[in-house]
């Protein structure tokens, strides 16, 4: 930019316009230089400014173009523009005088003032001396010399130019007050002739002063207690106590969110939540009551994560600063925009638009396609500022205070270094007794595993148990035959889990235990659920599951409710699920449901009609040849059918990444929640038969438990199987005093050997070659391993050389750490040097699931740490990108596209971790090919995706990274080296005994290396390989030693508090953003500088970051002519219902200028001198005498100032809508006054709506009926000044809205219990609901109006009467208009 | 109300002054309110008082195909398809929203030249196809824009955001209302019909003053519109008002507000809404014939549901209302749901022939009632989705979003029957001769309606809005 801003700057201007008047006097044939600086300074500005527009480069409106000397003497259609010399004459002249009908210029603009007219004459009778010579160029930007003019015109306008200190005026009365802003007042009431109408009574005053602090109204004991105070200070106690109440944030922060846009859903297609942002209205709430500064809200609103000094909120834990960042994510979203770039400039836009609006009262973003047409600010102004806003990304902040998260750290790292080592002893006393096992298994034939002593004992126990089975399962069958069950086998079909609430959640038969989620709980038997968001949800699922049967016992709460779900398998996120569903598509009827009814068709089973608490069977069984069946109470509901098309066929369930639900339907969609009794609930990996349905249906809920059994056997049966269980626990004393370690070997021979066959299948592993080479011979032996060697070394250099030539390294972690990326959070992810971390499991059997590379990792010391690590921004240049990583429950990849945030579905390259191994993940980036973007990855709760996904059970998620390369075909890369290549390295064993003496040697070096910090990734995926394989022991019970350190560990790491988030933006790769020619995305031009508006602040920003610290110094910088300005006046508009300027977002040139500029500039400093206090500011406008008139205007008033202008009465105002809707509930008594926390749903029904407005939920796409008919704002842009509309429809929702209804009815409870006197009863509502007494002629029209109510009909009752008057109350005007 | 803003600078307009007296149902003057004709009629003879021209029609009849019809299966017919069908596209293809394009898929109809104009169609709309004398269909439509939401916001508000008024609110502040006991900008559902993708926000008055907001009305229910429905018996109700109105009285004298005496005012209309609106949805009286006309005798629910919208649209019209918004029920088909139910981006020969089923009769039968009772001349209908679709498929069976070539119809009041505007490729992909915008649409919508859509502005935020943005042209090729 060139032109210049602030006056320092003013010196290098006129030096400026020195030189273009030297260009000029050549030009201009015969002008002197002074008509050449006459023309520069006072026509080519207005020319430029006016004119262009229309008449120069792009436009030439009736064939006229003024943007150079020929044009205009040549003129247009009507004829030359001028005659020099002949200003009289000229057509130019008539038309800006306004002589000419229908040419009025400018067009659609205000007159031009009269003396610039009159210059322009005299410079037409001067000749008209014009040094232009040549056109401007037709180009998105104007030319320098024509915009800076136009600058410079433009910046001579009121609100731009400092802020001076006035004097006070004389007044002739004045006695009238001594409050200075009275004197302003007073003084512009007498220059015309106005004088102050009388005092508003006390009633009139504190209704106005509560409803305008509080947005309430007075209660009855407030109104009294002003009444009865005979004090001189009267109505200052009444306006500091409004000033102290709680509900004086919660009134002035509706205010603030009418200025960002406040919602708390993007809109558009599915209406995406942005999670949390109710956490941005408490800020404001508390920011509000706590009286901070303005300056401060608007640092923290731009650049709160920045401040050298957070606003710390020690009683919360967390950095207030940083909430109020959430203003920049409350914008409206596309739905999975094609085109990112596009999405972005849109959603800067509205960022720029908000901060200009509310902060300086300009139209900044009228200058995204060109110059402003009115303001001084240019084409690339705005650019500067995209810039600074381009260079932040949207995130979900932790604003917990650091030290709050990070606790606990040095005891687990101590904690966690003796898990080690124990670990460690144990390994290697397992790794010392490998070779023997294989030397065994050698022996045996290499599938036996060594014999131990006291095997014998095992032995005889197992028969002894078989025994105790046989008699079992004949007590078994006789509790079916109890149940009805004819033939027992029917009634026993062994389900895979099974969920019976005997007290807990758990899986009676498998691990898939179950979590209460969102206040689900067990209760005599019974899983509770309430519609509302509690549900079950289990473990992973530990295995594939394809061919299913769900099985429920299930008592619905309420036949009315649609769409919960009873039993749901689903993937982790939800997108794909089979779900039994209560009246989703019909009212009461069954569905098999499924993601987008997939799998799903109306059966024609009867409505259920099941009393409440009674139980209703349901199963739904899924067969491999896809069909689907459902079945109630035993019987088919509806025919079994096979869906057709897409996504019809059986899905398969994958280990880790699927879940059964209970209670809801499936994560992500509507309303999934179910209301109601669940008794039991099972699941079968297999497909039942009907009469297996039907079996178990007369067998009934209740897994059989081994009490039952035992009572249902004879005496002799009990006796025998007492006998046997005896002798076991005989046996097993024995056993355990001659062979001490025999449990332990025998748990490790178990172990191996279950694992061992998969080891040994596995090529790569050293297992693997074990088998593989173990059967040969000593002669042939060497001869196999080399021809082993020498095909794995060429395998693995073709690998390495088809890796080279595919891929393009990008980042690698374990080599050069985390240069340039950018790491988030309290326990940010860590840079882990050496190969060989792990990870203390925070549950279940395992301690820890295997060993890690070197790289970056977001859970080392617990998964309850959460964090963001982010690369550089670049550019997408390969078709794919792949990663090596970690990671699970729900944490994520992305590649961000231009900043959108909120991308799902296959064209926002994205993917879930669901691995505790390394692994590679391929994204397709195809499609994003040649866009701006950053590589993401986010524990759960941390990434912004609308379609995100859970963090596991105790808000647990985990990533970690490796390596990152991009490539354009479909594989990653292949590994090049693994478990066994190290094995090769040395010169080939003599044996197979030999081998295994090899093996096992290796493995306690490995252990050793480990234990030592010294393990090289080589001997990391060696070790590794022998842990995941099961070879060495990782489970609590066979590491008793290990066992309390883990859970120590594991004691500590659940006390790690939750992180808590609010949306926001955090400072990623900085960049200025191209100037965009005419707007448009697709035609970028230049990079302009970060900075702000060269007519506030003329130097690009020096930082290397966003420069939003800079940004949020210029707005709130004392010297910043709009700041405080726009702040008080925005004041002033909600205290009097007008600004001093009435166009409260706009002081530029098509604003209104302000009908009191010194009044506001007094305020303005004065505002800065209390430290930008807006309770001060408040106080000391409620208490000038102005504030305090009555509305009433004397005639004169009537007559010279209709709109009230200069303030000589009160104005009369509808209250807003959110201040009707809680005056209703606070006059009701139903007012729950309970603050801050999630909304509540605004379309709730009225009996569960009882919280002030402020804190229901506002979504875009389903605003608040109530609210919005009272002209409630659209959030969209900044809205400083809401309408106060008339229609019908706020009629017919005071007459008919059961809203109103219900609140008039619990009033007429509450004041018949109040007063029995029917007169009392009426002055007593009146005074609540307008805080005073009805008059003669109105208690009068009470009377007979409370006669014909109960005289009618259809009431009659008093409840009704009082109710029918009550409501008739909140339909008079006077209920929602302030005098 | 930020009306004053206007007021230092130039006089008052015509439409501010409305503003500033705000009286509901767009610029009713105050002392109309309290006339007992209850059917108001234009305001006195010659043009309507809010017009810059002379206008063609009065009313518009917008039949929403939300989701995106698919104009090669209906109104654009390519031959290339089929002789193609299974290849490759021959150009380019543009990112789509679900990326997973297939190749030329023909379409499942056939089609031929219909009426005395000829126009080619198929017979996906085999009703709406005899017709083609009376429609003008626009070949080369285009949008900015690639999904729903954004889409819907598009062609309603021609801002791809919420915010900006929709065009029905556009039309009630243009021209005010005809009735005073009615909105002048309707819209009506009826079966499982909801809001398209976007919310309520694609039928809100956006900056203008609320009275311009759409109502909903949902006319297979009881009550049709939120609040309609009074508490009390009309006897009660009467007292009540008497008394608030007796109050009010005494509050307004001492207060002297104007608002307030348009507030009171409210009442009276409201009063009155609650007998007009369930009269207008009582179809009761209509004869068999009109039923059949409409599709009410059909076996398909939809089609019932959708023929009662077209019904009540037509009594919309004679009662005066100015702008009437159909909606389409889902048939559940595809990717089609509530909000999008023409979304086939699988099953399109099941999809698009369910929901052609729902709409095709009802809409021809709306033409020609509109037409025997010469109210056709007064009313623009238009018939469009937010977008096109792709010729090739997508999952073998469907069509993805296409915003760069699509077809719409308009008929009735002004507009050229019989012809075609405008054209596509050879295959349908994008426009190629003449390529019309949604903000051309609406300049010629306005057009008709009398109104210059570069004139039709409201200021707001420091900028002159309009419907059209800083675009749109007049089609005159579709005039009549």
């Amino acid at each position: 930019m060139q032109h210049t801003g602030k006056t320092k700057a003013s010196g290098m201007w006129t030096k400026r316009i020195a030189s273009l008047c030297l260009l000029g006097s050549v030009a201009a044939h015969g002008a002197t230089p002074e008509q050449i600086d006459f023309f520069e300074q006072r026509i080519r500005p207005v020319l430029a400014n006016e004119c262009y527009e229309c008449h120069g480069p792009a436009k030439q409106k009736g064939g006229l173009r003024l943007d150079f000397r020929a044009g205009l003497l040549k003129g247009g259609d009507s004829g030359p523009a001028l005659v020099p010399g002949d200003s009289k004459a000229s057509l130019i002249m008539q038309s800006i005088r306004h002589e000419i009908a229908d040419s009025e210029m400018p067009k659609k603009r205000p007159k031009l003032a009269d003396a610039v007219i009159a210059d322009f004459a005299g410079w037409v009778d001067q000749g008209a001396p014009d040094p232009r010579d040549q056109p401007a160029a037709a180009t998105a930007v104007s030319k320098a010399a024509d915009w800076e003019a136009t600058f410079e015109a433009r910046k001579d306008w009121w609100s731009f130019k400092p802020v001076r200190l006035p004097t006070l005026p004389a007044v002739t009365n004045g006695a009238w007050s001594d409050h200075p802003v009275d004197r302003f007042l007073l003084a512009k009431m007498e220059e015309r002739g106005l004088e102050p109408a009388a005092s508003a009574d006390r009633r009139t005053l504190i209704r106005r002063v509560t409803f305008a602090l509080t947005g309430l109204p007075p209660t009855l004991a407030e109104i009294r207690g002003f009444l009865d105070d005979a004090a001189p200070d009267a109505y200052l106690k009444v306006v500091d106590r409004l000033l102290a109440s709680p509900r004086f944030g919660e009134h002035w922060a509706r205010h603030w969110m009418d200025l960002v846009r406040f919602a708390e859903t993007h809109g558009s297609e599915g209406d995406p939540d942005i999670p949390n942002a109710w956490r941005y209205r408490d800020y404001l709430v508390r920011a509000f009551n706590a009286d901070v500064p303005w300056d401060q809200l608007i640092r923290e609103h731009l650049a709160g994560d920045l401040l050298a000094k957070p606003r710390l909120n020690d009683a919360e834990g967390f950095n207030e600063s940083l909430l109020g960042l959430a203003h920049f994510r409350l914008v409206e979203h596309g739905f999975n925009p094609v085109d990112t770039l596009d999405e972005q400039v849109k959603t800067i836009d509205s960022q720029i638009d908000v901060v200009t609006k509310a902060f300086q009262g300009l139209t900044v973003s009228c200058a995204r396609c060109h110059d402003h047409k009115f303001d001084p600010i240019g084409q690339r102004d705005y650019y500067a500022l995209q810039g600074v806003f381009g260079s932040v990304r949207p995130t979900q902040l932790t604003i917990d205070q650091p030290e709050r998260l990070r606790v606990r750290r040095p005891e687990l790292e101590t904690l966690k270094a003796e898990i080690k080592s124990g670990l460690a002893e144990a390994w290697e006393k397992s790794a010392h007794r490998l070779t023997e096992d294989l030397l065994a298994r050698l022996r045996s034939g290499g599938t036996n595993a060594p014999a131990i002593l006291g095997d014998d004992f095992r032995d005889r126990i197992g028969r002894l148990q078989q025994r105790v089975a046989e008699i079992d399962n004949l007590g078994r069958e006789a509790v079916l035959r109890l149940r009805g069950v004819t033939n027992a086998n029917q009634g026993s079909a062994r389900p895979m889990a099974a969920w019976t609430f005997d007290g807990d959640a758990r899986d009676s038969v498998g691990g898939l235990n179950g979590e209460l989620v969102g206040g689900a709980f067990v209760r005599d038997g019974r899983l509770i659920v309430d519609g509302k968001g509690a549900y079950l949800r289990t473990a992973p699922l530990d295995r594939p599951l394809r061919e299913k049967t769900l099985e429920i016992w299930v008592a619905p709460a309420n036949l009315d409710q649609r769409g919960g779900g009873v039993i749901t398998v689903q993937s982790e996120d939800g997108a794909v699920f089979d779900s039994i569903v209560f009246a989703e598509k019909e009212p009461r009827r069954w569905l098999a449901g499924s993601d987008g009814f997939r799998r799903s068709r109306n059966l024609d089973g009867p409505a259920e009609t099941a009393a409440a608490g009674a139980l209703v069977h349901l199963v739904a069984v899924y067969r491999t040849n896809h069909s689907i069946a459902l079945f109630r109470d035993g019987a088919a509901y509806g025919a079994a059918y096979t869906p057709p098309g897409d996504g019809a066929t059986l899905r398969t369930f994958e280990p880790q990444s699927a879940r059964v639900l209970l209670g809801m339907r499936h994560t992500g969609g509507g309303s999934p929640f179910f209301a109601g009794e669940i008794e039991e609930a099972r699941l079968y990996d297999r497909a039942l038969e009907p009469d297996e349905v039907a079996a178990s249906f007369r067998a009934g809920p209740g897994l059989i438990s081994p009490d039952a059994i035992a009572q249902a056997l004879t005496p002799d049966q009990r006796a025998v199987r007492e006998g046997r269980l005896a002798e076991i626990a005989d046996l097993r004393r024995v056993l355990a005093q001659r062979y001490p370690d025999y449990a332990e070997r025998d748990a490790e021979r178990i172990r191996r050997n279950s694992a061992f066959g998969v080891a040994t299948k596995d090529g790569t592993h050293p297992l693997g070659v074990w088998s593989r080479l173990s059967t040969h011979a000593a002669e042939s032996f060497a001869g196999e391993w080399r021809a082993l060697s020498a095909k794995q070394n060429e395998e693995s250099a073709e690998r390495r050389k088809s890796n080279a030539d595919t891929f393009r390294p990008a980042w690698d972690f374990a080599g050069k750490g985390a240069d340039g990326w950018f790491r988030y959070g309290a326990n940010p992810p860590e840079v882990v040097a050496r190969p060989g971390e792990f990870t203390v499991q925070p549950e279940g059997e395992r301690i820890l699931a295997g060993l890690l590379p070197a790289g970056v990792f977001s859970h080392r010391l617990s998964e309850r740490h959460n964090g963001v690590f982010a690369s550089p921004r670049f550019k997408v240049s390969s078709d794919r990108i792949s990663v090596r990583v970690v990671g699970g429950k729900g944490a994520r990849i992305r590649l961000i596209t231009d900043n959108y945030p909120i991308g799902q579905g296959n064209i926002f390259p994205q993917a879930n971790l669901n691995s505790d191994a390394p692994t590679w993940i391929t994204l397709d980036t195809a499609y994003r090919r040649d866009s701006t973007a950053y590589l993401e990855f986010a524990t759960a709760e941390d990434v912004t995706s609308r379609d995100r996904s859970p963090a596991g059970p105790g808000g647990r998620s985990f990533f970690g990274v490796e390596r990152v390369v991009f490539h354009d075909g479909q594989q990653p890369p292949m590994e090049e080296a693994n478990a066994s290549t190290g094995l090769f390295e040395a010169g080939p064993p003599a044996s197979a005994e030999d081998l295994s003496k090899r093996i096992g040697d290796r493995l306690v070096q490995a252990v050793e290396a480990w234990r030592r910090d010294s393990l090289s990734e080589g001997d990391r995926v060696f070790l590794d390989a022998f842990i995941r394989s099961g070879q060495l022991p990782t489970s609590l019970a066979e590491l008793p030693a290990v066992a309390t350190d883990v859970l120590e560990y594991r004691r500590l790491e659940g006390e790690i508090p939750l992180p808590r988030r609010v949306p926001g933006v955090m400072e990623g790769t900085a960049y200025d953003a191209p100037l965009l020619s005419r707007g448009d995305h697709r035609k970028p031009m230049d990079p302009v500088p970060r900075g702000y508006l060269p007519l506030i602040d003329s130097h690009p920003y020096a930082t290397q970051g966003s420069g939003r610290l800079e940004l949020a110094n210029d707005i709130a910088d004392p010297g910043n002519p709009l700041t405080s300005r726009v702040l008080v006046n925005r004041i002033w508009h909600c205290l009097f219902g007008r600004g001093l300027v009435g166009t409260v977002d706009n002081f530029g040139r098509l604003g209104e200028t302000p009908s009191h500029p010194e009044l506001l500039d007094f305020l303005a400093l004065r505002f800065i001198e209390h430290g930008w206090s807006s309770k001060e500011l408040i106080r000391c406008l409620v208490t000038t005498r102005a504030y305090q008139l009555s509305s009433t205007a004397s005639e004169r008033a009537g007559q010279v100032d209709p709109s009230d202008e200069w303030l000589s009465h009160a104005r009369v105002r509808r209250l807003e809508a959110e201040s009707i809707r809680d005056s209703l509930l606070a006059i009701s008594g139903r007012l729950d006054s309970a603050m801050f926390g999630p909304g509540s749903d605004a379309l709730a029904p009225p009996a569960e709506q009882r919280r002030r407005s402020v804190y229901l939920t506002v979504k875009r796409n389903f605003p608040s009926p109530f609210l919005e008919t009272f002209d409630a704002p659209k959030p969209f842009t900044t809205l400083g000044q809401r309408d106060a509309t008339n229609v019908p429809a706020q009629s017919l929702a005071l007459l008919n809205d059961p809203f109103v209804v219900e609140q008039a009815a619990q009033w007429a409870v509450s004041m018949l219990g109040a007063e029995s006197d029917p007169d009392a009863r009426v002055r007593r509502m009146f005074e609540i609901a307008f805080a005073r007494p009805p008059d003669d002629g109105e208690l009068a029209l009470c009377r007979t109006y409370l006669d014909d109510l109960a005289k009618d009909p259809h009431g009659g009752e008093a409840e009704r009467v009082w109710r029918d008057f009550g409501q008739s109350l909140f339909n008079l005007k006077e209920f929602i208009y302030l005098r | 109300m930020n009306a004053s803003q206007f007021s230092h600078c130039c006089p008052l307009t015509r439409r501010e002054m409305l503003r500033r007296c705000s009286l509901g149902f767009g610029g009713l003057a105050l002392s109309a309110l309290f006339s007992e004709n209850l059917l108001g009629a234009p305001t006195g003879p010659g043009l309507p008082p809010g017009t810059h021209f002379k206008a063609r029609a009065k009313h518009v009849i917008l039949a929403y195909m939300s989701g995106g019809v698919s104009h090669l299966d209906s109104f654009d017919p390519k031959p290339e398809l089929k002789r193609r069908h299974g290849e490759k596209m021959p150009v380019p293809v543009k990112p789509t929203m679900f990326n997973d394009n297939g190749n030329i898929m023909a379409s499942p109809w056939e089609s031929r030249r219909y009426g005395r104009s000829g126009i080619e169609m198929t017979d996906l709309f085999p009703q709406i196809a005899e017709l083609a004398d009376e429609l003008a269909v626009i070949r080369s439509m285009t949008t900015k824009v690639n999904e729903h939401a954004q889409g819907n916001y598009m062609m309603h508000t021609g801002f791809p955001f919420a915010g900006h008024p929709s065009a029905g609110a556009w039309t009630g502040y243009g021209l005010g209302s005809e009735n005073r006991n009615l909105p002048a900008f309707v819209v009506l559902q009826s079966g499982s019909a909801q809001p398209p993708h976007g919310g309520v926000g694609v039928f809100s008055s956006g900056f203008l003053p609320a009275e311009h907001q759409a109502s909903i009305l949902r006319v297979d229910r009881d009550p049709a519109l939120a609040n309609i429905k009074p508490v009390e018996s009309d006897l009660l109700q009467r007292r009540s008002l008497g008394f608030i109105r007796d109050l009010d009285a005494r509050f307004s004298a001492t207060a002297g507000e104007p608002q307030i005496d348009a507030a009171i005012h409210n009442y009276e209309t409201a009063y009155r809404m609650q007998t007009a609106v369930p009269e207008l949805c009582d179809i009761t009286g209509e004869t068999d014939a009109t039923r059949k006309l409409y599709g009410l005798e059909s076996d398909d629910p939809a089609t019932v549901a959708y023929g009662r919208q077209c019904l009540v649209a037509r009594r919309l019209i004679e009662r005066g209302v100015r702008f009437v918004e159909l909606s389409c029920i889902s048939a559940g088909i595809g990717a089609g749901g509530a909000g999008n139910p023409w979304d086939q981006h699988g099953q399109i020969k099941e999809g698009h022939g369910a929901m052609a089923h729902q709409v095709d009769q009802p809409l021809a039968g709306l033409l020609r009632d509109l037409k025997s009772r010469g109210l056709l001349e007064d009313t623009v209908v238009i018939f469009t989705g937010e977008f096109g679709r792709t010729p090739f498929s997508q999952g073998g069976s469907g069509r993805d979003h296409n915003p760069y070539g699509f077809s719409l119809w308009m008929a009735g009041g002004g507009v050229k029957g019989g012809s075609v505007h405008g054209a596509t490729d050879d295959l349908g992909y994008y426009a190629v001769q003449d390529p019309c915008t949604t903000y051309d649409l609406w300049a010629t919508v306005l057009h008709l309606l009398g109104l210059d859509h570069e004139r039709l502005t409201y200021r707001f935020g420091g900028r002159d809005f309009r419907l059209t943005d800083v675009y749109g042209r007049v089609l005159k090729s579709v005039l009549a």
